[in-house]
């Protein structure tokens, strides 16, 4: 797939999160699908 | 036929994480630091409105109630109880558990390698940490940056100093998300994990250090060269990979109780559960903790850059899927 669209789709995905958690809506992901890709939020170890 | 049973890793890579690890306890034993194990399960967990636990209920066995345990999203609580207690220097190598932490570079129960110094400042561990890191994967370049630096040298902003506004502008810009209504910790992780982090480490080990105060978690804070509240804690990567996150540790109860009643307010304010704050650590500050700074490195991701593999399921017996 071409690599921007790509983001694009993963960007979406991300903003549908936010979104969801901004209007306290019950989300729980437990296995985040390969869309959202390498680009998370910082993990923090520790 | 359903090839499910099968180790999600190829028998090479096991090999190679039995090696590393027998490196890595070399590597605490060589220096008398203690190796240590810690309660997997823990009737404390950790607040972070931004972390998850996995939670069970443990009963029966001459228990007049049910008890609620956590799954431990880091051994620091129990390790910190230690050093309390004058364990001295100690590390272990512990199973983490993160609920909604589940991607190519996690995997929801993962191996967390964690180590205390008591004296030691944050130059000092970092200074460990690189050698570490030069026993597994070999000597590389080395480069230091405040966080503040990266963005103005990344984003040409400062993260302390611009207006929220415009935090929102560049957030949205660069994720391609509305951003308007985020807060400005949501702005600086969005930018510093899509735009900056995939820089990081190119050359070679690459440490950021001085974060803003809101992210300190159980760090101190201090104030930087530019009269700002900072965490005085780091992170290190590699190739673009967020690999070990150091604290000089918080040692005051007041603000530790302060720390956690705060993130259960965020997370009540974003309709999470609240976390039991763990009172034992609690008393063992109150105790008193020493001076003391400690680090979290990601073990499986240790060995990805060793084994030069990109998906985390390639250097576990048996990922999330065939667990």
């Amino acid at each position: 797939m071409d690599k921007i669209l790509t983001k694009t789709i993963t960007w979406s995905f991300v903003g549908y999160i936010l979104q969801a958690v901004r209007k306290k809506e019950v989300y729980q992901v437990v296995i985040r699908p390969e869309s959202i890709g390498e680009n998370e939020k910082s993990f923090n170890f520790k | 036929m359903n090839k499910l049973w099968q180790p999600s890793a190829p028998i090479e890579n096991l090999r190679l994480r039995a090696e590393t690890l027998n490196q890595v306890r070399q590597f605490f034993y060589d220096r008398h630091i203690l190796e240590v194990e810690t309660p997997i399960l823990g009737r404390g967990g950790s607040t972070d409105p931004y972390l998850d636990s996995m939670i069970t209920v443990c009963s029966g066995g001459g228990m007049s109630e049910s008890v609620t345990l956590y799954l431990q999203t880091s051994p620091e609580f129990h390790m910190k109880r230690l050093l309390a207690a004058g364990s001295g220097p100690i590390w272990q190598l512990s199973r983490s558990f993160r609920n909604g932490e589940a991607s190519k570079r996690h995997n929801p129960e993962f191996s967390m390698l964690e180590w205390y110094r008591p004296d030691f400042n944050l130059q000092r561990l970092m200074a460990e940490v690189q050698e570490l890191l030069e026993v597994v994967l070999g000597e590389k370049a080395v480069g230091f940056s405040r966080y503040r630096d990266l963005f103005r040298t990344h984003l040409a902003i400062d993260p302390f100093d611009t207006s929220l506004d415009e935090l929102r502008c560049h957030a949205t810009d660069y994720a391609g998300i509305n951003a308007s209504d985020l807060d400005r910790e949501s702005c600086c992780d969005l930018l510093m994990s899509h735009v900056i982090e995939p820089e990081l480490g190119q050359e070679g080990f690459t440490f950021v250090y001085e974060y803003p105060a809101a992210q300190a978690a159980l760090a101190r804070l201090k104030s930087d060269q530019e009269g700002d509240l900072v965490a005085d804690r780091f992170e290190c990567y590699y190739q673009g990979l967020e690999l070990a996150n150091g604290y000089h540790e918080l040692c005051d109860p007041r603000e530790q109780k302060e720390r956690f009643s705060q993130d259960n307010k965020i997370r009540r304010q974003l309709g999470k559960s609240t976390v039991q704050e763990d009172i034992l650590l609690l008393e063992a500050l109150h105790s008193g903790l020493p001076d003391c700074s400690g680090v979290a490195l990601g073990f499986d991701r240790l060995l990805m850059l060793r084994a030069g593999i990109t998906d985390i399921s390639e250097i576990l017996s048996f990922d999330m899927n065939r667990a």
